[in-house]
């Protein structure tokens, strides 16, 4: 049914306009939290790290711009499904369309993020690189990183209600050992080079950070393994999804 | 006989822990003792085949299948055999509080199942003053759903399906809700959407509003179809039924 993806954009819409309904500054909250979660952020860890404020933040905010964006949106995808069962149990509804939702939602704030990104490299007087033409695309790999990470979540919290504090900490094991959090040349020796290696966050994160901060653009390698990343990802949630839907119903 | 509504073969099962248990702790422990679940049969190799304009009704007693029945109709319940087949578009009322998001207005709602139902946002447009009228919520139309009783809701929804045009309407039940005056005005218009050549299927434990509302029964026990045929006739075998005690439905 066409008007089917109506509903799509239309509870896309809505989630963004209920996050913040009745709150004094209604739908510009969806900006300002971010910019202040970020600001404060990089404000602690430059303190913490002892390091340059404006060029550490710049560094943090590169990474961490898509990092948050990845980890709220996996957080609110979780539970997509089962909060979904308002809708699904009345109505004939394809269970997707909920964590597409919730991905659609948060976007708004990826994109707010990014722009505070834009605007602190104004502030901080920061070279604009030719190179940071290309982060849209990387935008786009980081969403389809997401899309699959959240569809997995959602389908596998289905079945395990209790799962959300084990999410809660893998997602922050991820954000302090990867170069999301530090930089690559703080880790030295054998072991701290074999970790950069086979850490995947690494890579999706040089998509963001080679661009803006370092003024290159991202290695194949970088591509390819985030590529490989969204794939397999993808590719296992849609496996779940469809050998499992026909069980969400009795699971609500 | 035009087909409206076909369904095949269909079987639905879902295992007891799906009702008990929903986290990894307690799948775990269910994994150490070896716990075999129990499979439980909610439609058992059902088939039948529903005309263009019937009026149908579902009996059967408590746990018979009879909302996992209709919920299959909807496509809301994915068979795990057997298959489904819509000629015309299915609207579904199947019970309160279910396809409506409580923080949102009911004007939200309306737009947003709506579209679920087959209306853009600009037919739904069209219809909201009838279907606010009908559905006499006043300034509550702009009201988020959680603050409303269980009438209000019910008129919301039951106002909204039956004014998107509906060529087949499932209920469940949802006209035994809301007060006196709402319950006849509602059976009222359901009568209209019948005479105009709207296919109806009715779950509903009152036999007798039934045989009145429906030209065929269908008598549902532990998943299976036990008869299906004019209304009198299975209303005689069912109450008959019960009266020998033949069924053991839980």
């Amino acid at each position: 049914m066409q008007t089917q993806r109506l509903f799509l954009l239309l509870h896309t819409r809505d989630l963004v306009r209920l996050r913040f309904r009745g709150a004094c500054l209604g739908l510009a909250w969806n900006i300002l939290q971010p910019a202040l979660y970020l600001i404060m952020l990089g404000f602690v860890f430059s303190v913490v790290n002892r390091s340059n404020y404006a060029d550490f933040i710049v560094y943090l905010f590169a990474g961490l711009v898509p990092w948050r964006f990845f980890e709220q949106a996996c957080q609110a995808m979780t539970d997509s499904i089962v909060s979904s069962a308002v809708f699904t149990r009345g109505f004939r509804v394809p269970y997707f369309y909920f964590p597409t939702s919730e991905l659609g939602a948060q976007l708004t704030d990826f994109l707010a993020s990014f722009f505070t990104l834009l605007a602190l490299l104004l502030l901080f007087k920061t070279p604009w690189h030719a190179q940071m033409l290309i982060l849209p695309l990387s935008m786009l790999v980081w969403m389809l990183i997401t899309a699959g990470a959240g569809l997995c979540l959602s389908v596998v919290f289905v079945f395990f209600r209790d799962i959300r504090p084990i999410v809660q900490m893998g997602l922050m094991l991820a954000l302090f050992s990867s170069t999301v959090f530090f930089k690559p040349e703080t880790l030295t020796g054998r072991a701290g080079h074999i970790w950069l290696t086979v850490n995947p966050v690494c890579y999706w994160a040089a998509l963001f950070q080679n661009p803006v901060y370092y003024g290159v653009w991202p290695l194949p390698v970088d591509w390819a393994v985030s590529l490989a990343s969204a794939g397999v990802l993808l590719a296992l949630g849609t496996v779940l999804y469809r050998r499992l839907r026909h069980k969400f119903y009795f699971y609500f | 006989m035009t087909p409206a509504l076909e369904l095949h073969h269909v079987c639905v099962w879902f295992r007891d822990t799906s009702l008990r248990h929903r986290s990894l702790k307690q799948a775990l422990a269910h994994l150490l003792k070896r716990h075999r679940p129990t499979v439980v049969a909610a439609l058992d190799g059902v088939s039948l085949c529903i005309g263009e304009g019937q009026s149908v009704g579902i009996i059967g007693r408590n746990g018979a299948g009879k909302s996992t029945l209709l919920r299959v109709l909807g496509q809301i319940i994915i068979p795990n055999r057997g298959r489904v087949v819509a000629h015309r578009r299915v609207v579904p009322l199947l019970s309160l509080g279910v396809g409506f998001h409580p923080e949102m207005t009911g004007r939200e709602n309306c737009y947003l199942v709506g579209t679920l139902l087959g209306f853009t946002p600009a037919q739904t447009t069209a219809r909201l003053p009838a279907i606010a009228e009908f559905a006499e919520l006043g300034e509550f139309l702009d009201t988020p759903m959680k603050n409303y009783s269980s009438g209000m809701y019910a008129r919301l929804a039951f106002s909204l399906v039956t004014e998107v045009e509906p060529e087949i309407l499932l209920l469940d039940e949802i006209l035994s809700v809301g007060d006196e005056f709402f319950q006849r005005k509602s059976q009222e218009r359901l009568h209209q959407l019948i005479r105009k050549g709207v296919t109806s299927v009715i779950v509903s434990h009152n036999l007798d509003y039934l045989v009145a509302q429906c030209s065929r029964l269908i008598w549902l026990d532990q998943g299976k179809l036990v008869a299906d045929g004019p209304a009198a006739e299975v209303a005689r075998a069912y109450r008959a039924g019960l009266g020998h005690g033949a069924h053991t439905g839980a």
